[in-house]
């Protein structure tokens, strides 16, 4: 309660300490300087800049910062040697599976993939999935239940920009170490057909960030959800497991039988790696193309909304533990 | 206006416990029992521009939560905080821009790259100026004595390097309101003092208010002239440290040269002797009555040099502490029934 001359007491709260500027027989807590005394009634609040000029220079200052935080993640990458190693070694995976499509397209084509097209399709997806993977969930659960978030939230960037930049910072070393063998093998193996046209490749280009995008932004929407559970990283197994089969890592989506290929249309696995792959291997028509751009964009809103909202909900319940 | 503003301030928060043993974990998978932790209640406090205030309180009393909400991590359950007039929890840029805090025990260092690419980092991301921005670094690294360290890896510094590094990079956007937990733990001797220098210089050079725990009362006897208590949640103090030494420790020390040795026997009379070293000797007299003994100690014995002191800090706070204790006592005296309620809880998990 409030006591005249803005003097706080809490005659309910009865303490053996000394209390300032009372002699009553009841021990009171006196807790403001007699100087303070009245001023504590107003809590001004300061002229904020808009919602809008707020969010503009948010902005403004966001993309200033860009530069310095994708060179030092750069510099980052660079130091962990042995994690690149582990990124030539767990791209070996489709060459598993090419080995097996080749030994059964030996008798001849499967649907509409030969032996060249399988190299093609498996060669070119190692490539591709080392631009579009994203490895972050393990590191923001981690920041969330361990408080490591704290140190990031009292900077003014909002603290999904780290990790954004660090997933984009690794991608010119990876394109480096797997790009040139990757092409060295298309080039020796007869048979794959690539569209090469620049046309095609600056399409690919494209589909293939809009991918690691939306990668990125449904694995924090997951990882975001370490505010609430503990078992964040299981939700992810289950995302990469149903990713692995529908994204056509596995198995080309064009072999699988035309329900899954259907129910698959709906979701935003294959454009995650299966639509710039085939865009890659000339296989899709104009109006494919088309729809799958638009498919990633109307994706990738929908993820960056989920972002803010579960990030909204989420931060309340932040308890900044062991921080 | 003030710097910081914090009125009827709670902080509860919900935790599931759950027994020990298999049994245990197996209960807690199918029904969680939950408990609230009121880590603060109802706290309320104000603090100027450029003050330095000492947060004094024992582990677990609602410090490190506290400040968590004035920097904007914690959202309150209730009550109103204001810092330089923002709410914190809403965590504007412009708010950001003007705080800091700095954990003991927390870093911001990035951990493998040298310590000035987090200072770019922050540079780029606070969006200094680049010549504030070298300014400010030059000052930081006389006053840290930080030369040579700022391109060493940080993970090849050593602890006391470290946190000279983290507050350099916790300062370098100038804040004008700096939360500081524990800023000293961990550190020897030597290094604590130079920190306390440099918060000193620095609320000096830029008139930044300071908000400071520290389990090292060297800390805050040399920092803070104001101290807010904190135990279990509840704000028990807040004033000069002085007063509250005056009002816990009811009685001085007096300490004596004599022209030669004196046995106990000579002393005793005038007050308890803490310690008597042949010609030295430290008394604790009542507070009251310092000054008519020392005058007496005066007249009787050969004395060549007398001193008056106020307790060591150390032993104020022990003080208040043992009286938040006591405060406990009373507390569960007067709420005896939840405490019931946990037994009966523990008596039918022994039955099952």
């Amino acid at each position: 309660m409030q006591g005249v001359d803005g003097i706080h007491e809490h005659s309910s709260l009865s303490s053996p300490l000394p209390s300032r500027g009372n002699s009553g027989a009841i021990p009171v807590i006196v807790r403001f300087h007699p100087a303070r005394i009245g001023a504590i009634r107003t809590m001004e609040v300061p002229q904020h800049p808009t919602r809008i000029s707020e969010g503009v220079a948010a902005i403004r200052a966001t993309l200033r910062a860009y530069p310095t935080l994708l060179r030092i993640y750069w510099a980052r990458t660079l130091e962990y040697r042995v994690q690149i190693l582990i990124w030539i070694l767990s791209g070996a995976v489709p060459l598993v599976m090419l080995a097996v499509w080749l030994s059964m397209a030996r008798e001849g084509p499967i649907g509409s993939f030969d032996a060249g097209t399988f190299v093609g399709y498996y060669l070119a997806a190692i490539f591709l999935r080392r631009m579009t993977g994203v490895w972050i969930i393990w590191d923001l659960n981690r920041d969330i239940r361990m408080g490591g978030l704290s140190a990031r939230l009292l900077r003014p960037l909002h603290p999904l920009h780290y990790d954004l930049a660090r997933t984009l910072a690794s991608r010119p070393l990876q394109a480096l170490l797997v790009g040139p063998p990757i092409a060295l093998a298309l080039y020796l193996y007869p048979g794959p057909q690539l569209d090469l046209t620049p046309l095609n490749l600056l399409r690919v280009a494209a589909a293939t960030f809009m991918a690691l995008l939306l990668e990125f932004f449904f694995q924090y929407a997951i990882g975001l959800t370490a505010f609430w559970t503990s078992q964040a990283v299981a939700f992810h197994e289950v995302w990469f497991f149903i990713k692995a089969l529908g994204s056509g890592y596995v198995i080309p989506l064009a072999l699988m039988p035309e329900g899954i290929q259907q129910v698959l249309r709906w979701t935003p696995f294959p454009l995650v790696l299966s639509f710039p792959l085939e865009m890659l291997l000339g296989r899709l028509p104009p109006d494919r193309i088309a729809q799958g751009f638009m498919a990633q964009g109307l994706w990738l809103t929908f993820a960056v909304t989920l972002v803010a909202l579960l990030w909204r909900l989420g931060i309340r319940r932040y308890e900044a533990f062991g921080a | 206006m003030f710097a910081i503003e914090v009125r009827h301030l709670h902080k509860y928060y919900t935790v599931h416990h759950k027994a020990p043993g298999l049994m245990g974990s197996l209960r807690a998978f199918f029904r969680r029992r939950y408990r609230v932790i009121r880590a603060v209640e109802d706290v309320s406090f104000t603090i100027e521009p450029g003050e330095i205030v000492g947060f004094l309180g024992p582990n677990g009393a609602g410090k490190t939560t506290t400040l968590k909400i004035l920097a904007g991590l914690l959202h309150p359950t209730a009550g109103e905080v204001r810092v330089l007039g923002f709410i914190p929890q809403r965590r504007e840029r412009a708010f950001l821009r003007q705080i800091t805090l700095v954990m003991g025990q927390k870093q911001q260092l990035l951990w493998d790259l040298p310590a000035i690419e987090t200072f770019l980092l922050n540079q780029a991301v606070y969006g200094i100026p680049k010549a504030e921005f070298q300014r400010t670094l030059e000052e930081l690294v006389e006053l840290l004595d930080l030369e040579g360290l700022l391109t060493k890896q940080v993970r090849k510094l050593s602890l006391g390097e470290r946190m000279k590094c983290e507050l350099a990079a916790a300062l370098l956007h100038r804040p004008r309101v700096l939360f500081l937990d524990e800023p000293t733990i961990g550190l020897d001797v030597t290094m604590q003092a130079r920190i306390r220098d440099f918060i000193r210089e620095y609320n000096r050079r830029t008139g930044a208010t300071v908000l400071l725990t520290s389990h090292y009362m060297a800390d805050v006897a040399a920092l803070c002239r104001r101290v807010l208590v904190i135990h279990r949640g509840h704000l028990l103090y807040d004033g000069d440290l002085e007063a509250l030494a005056e009002r816990v420790t009811p009685y001085r020390i007096v300490r004596v040269t004599m022209a030669q040795p004196l046995p106990i026997s000579a002393l005793s009379p005038f007050g308890e002797v803490l310690s008597l070293n042949s010609h030295r000797a430290e008394l604790r007299v009542p507070r009251a009555r310092t000054a008519e003994i020392a005058a007496a100690m005066l007249t009787a014995l050969p004395v060549t040099d007398l001193a008056i002191e106020e307790p060591p800090v150390e032993e104020v706070i022990r003080r208040v502490f043992a009286e938040a204790a006591e405060w406990d006592l009373e507390q569960a005296a007067r709420w005896s029934e939840p405490e019931e309620e946990e037994e009966e809880e523990l008596e039918a998990h022994a039955g099952g």
